[in-house]
């Protein structure tokens, strides 16, 4: 997932369903914002940056899948729709944003390696020798620094709490002395080959949310079908058995069949069907049974029906 | 008349007076079987009927005969068709009014012909015989049937018995049909159609297993309505 520096916060904690998310990022392009916004789920983040109020780079992560612009805003917007999640905007300067941008939209040289392993100057040595353009991200759980190369120099920092390139490298060193400190190489892609448009501008948001929030509530009501469907099902088998008790399997045929000829178990949701059911099923096994076993049948099929669809839950 | 016969003819009086009742307050699927058994009695009434010596009447107990195994047959189909379906229909009152039309054009048939002489009430016996044979067979297969189907209703038991009473009947009406097709039979020898002292041991067995097996299937076929009566009550 990607991970950056804190930067100057702006909003932090926000929670993500507070506001849709063609509302919270409309509101930052109208507010000319520079830096970036961070959404935070349990297994992803999107990283939104902004230079000037346009949406110049996204990156929508979870776990080592990574989509960008209008795929990684349809990510978003399902995950902001259907996740609990929290909203952090930190403000950058539009230079430390811009290089932000070149890193998001490149390649990792190395991931996740112990920096007690390393052989840090080894690594920095070949990166001069390769003109290397990037950056190297040292992280622990809590803490992240950036170390920008230009042309295999390093040329700035991005720490915790800046919101400009900074030309110290102390706190680079601190985090990556902490115990389980890792690095990653980062290589920036080249200015050229940014995106030089705002996102925003090119998308229909309004859309995009749209759909997510209807393909959540589809999910919700799929989820909520399913669940219906099942204790349903195991209402039905339950009658059945109940009526095997009493008439063999000619019972379960008699309930199976009542249920089939009114759509199903789905029936049972209705008073008036459940009604029907009990009396098909009465009429029948009146040919097969006695009064009194019949009325002890339709009472306890009654009661089972009752005990699993109380009232409460039937329309 | 033996006292077998007279055993018989009260034995299907209450047979066919418990299988009306059940018919009567009980649902439709059973009105053909039981008016049907019912039936049988009126069938079996010729031995003590005052008017026996009449051609018309014996030959129309026949009749009655006949029509009484159709009609049970035709309920055990019912039925069958209902444990295999679930679904019942039609009317008590279609059948009794079938039934009394049956057996109104049975009874116009005689007598719009002569009257039927001790040979033709004899025939008419044979072939009431032969149908009840071999309508004891395809019921006792039906039975079979409809006994795995209902198997572990409160009912099921029934059917069983229904198949002891149609071995019964089998053997009954079987044992007589052989006494009969080969003239071994009381009938036979008035007639002068008679073997005399031939196979007088399988005549002695047909004749015992007919008197012993119509007092048996009225038995049982009275004990199987008097279960069904408690146990659909």
């Amino acid at each position: 997932m990607v991970s950056l520096p804190k930067g100057s916060p702006v909003v932090t904690g926000l929670p993500a369903s507070k506001e849709t998310v063609p509302q919270f990022l409309s509101r930052l392009a109208a507010s000319s914002f520079t830096g970036y916004a961070q959404y935070a789920f349990a297994r992803s983040t999107t990283v939104l940056l902004f230079e000037a109020g346009r949406l110049i780079a996204l990156v929508a992560s979870r776990g080592e899948q990574r989509v960008s612009g209008l795929e990684g805003l349809t990510e978003l917007s399902q995950w902001v729709a259907s996740e609990d999640g929290i909203i952090d905007v930190y403000r950058l300067s539009g230079e430390l944003t811009r290089s932000l941008s070149g890193l998001l939209h490149g390649d990792t040289l190395l991931r996740g390696q112990e920096i007690k392993l390393m052989d840090v100057r080894s690594l920095t040595a070949k990166l001069k020798a390769q003109r290397f353009n990037g950056c190297i991200r040292v992280y622990t759980p809590t803490r992240t620094t950036l170390v920008f190369y230009r042309d295999g120099a390093g040329f700035g920092f991005f720490h915790d709490g800046s919101e400009v390139m900074e030309n110290t490298a102390a706190e680079s060193q601190k985090i990556a002395n902490l115990p389980g400190a890792k690095m990653d190489v980062l290589v920036s892609r080249p200015v050229e080959q940014l995106q030089s448009y705002d996102l925003l501008e090119v998308v229909n948001l309004d859309k995009i949310w749209g759909a997510a929030v209807r393909v959540h509530e589809g999910d919700a009501e799929e989820a909520q079908r399913l669940r219906s469907a099942a204790r349903l099902s195991a209402l039905e088998e339950s009658l059945k058995t109940i009526a095997a008790e009493v008439l063999g399997g000619l019972g379960k045929s008699l309930v199976a069949k009542e249920l089939a000829g009114r759509g199903g178990p789905h029936c049972l949701l209705e008073p008036a069907a459940v009604e029907g059911v009990l009396s098909g099923v009465e009429r029948s096994a009146k040919l097969v049974a006695g009064p009194s076993k019949t009325r002890d049948l339709i009472e306890r099929l009654r009661v089972e029906v009752h005990r699993q669809l109380p009232p409460s839950t039937t329309p | 008349m033996s006292i077998f016969d007279v055993a018989r003819v009260l034995l299907w009086l209450l047979a066919g007076l418990i299988s009306l009742s059940f018919s009567l307050g009980n649902a439709r699927i059973w009105t053909s079987i039981s008016t049907g058994f019912f039936l049988v009695f009126i069938s079996e009434g010729y031995l003590v009927a005052p008017w026996v010596q009449n051609g018309t009447i014996m030959a129309m107990h026949s009749v009655v005969g006949i029509i009484a195994v159709l009609a049970i047959t035709f309920g055990f189909m019912e039925y069958y068709v209902f444990s295999r379906t679930l679904e019942a229909v039609g009317e008590k009152r279609v059948v009794y009014v079938t039934t009394a039309l049956v057996l109104v054009a049975a009874l116009a048939f005689l007598l719009v012909n002569v009257a039927p002489r001790p040979a033709t009430v004899r025939n008419f016996r044979i072939i009431e015989n032969a149908i009840w044979a071999a309508t004891a067979l395809i019921n006792i297969d039906l039975l079979r049937r409809i006994y795995r189907q209902v198997r572990g209703t409160p009912i099921a038991p029934g059917f069983l018995g229904f198949i002891v009473g149609f071995v019964c009947i089998f053997l009954w009406r079987g044992s007589m049909l052989y006494l009969q097709v080969y003239s071994f039979d009381d009938e036979a020898r008035a007639l002068g159609l008679g073997v005399p002292d031939a196979f007088p041991v399988r005549v002695a067995l047909s004749a015992t297993t007919n008197r012993v097996a119509s007092v048996l299937s009225s038995l049982s076929v009275g004990g199987v309505f008097v279960y069904l009566a408690r146990t659909l009550r």
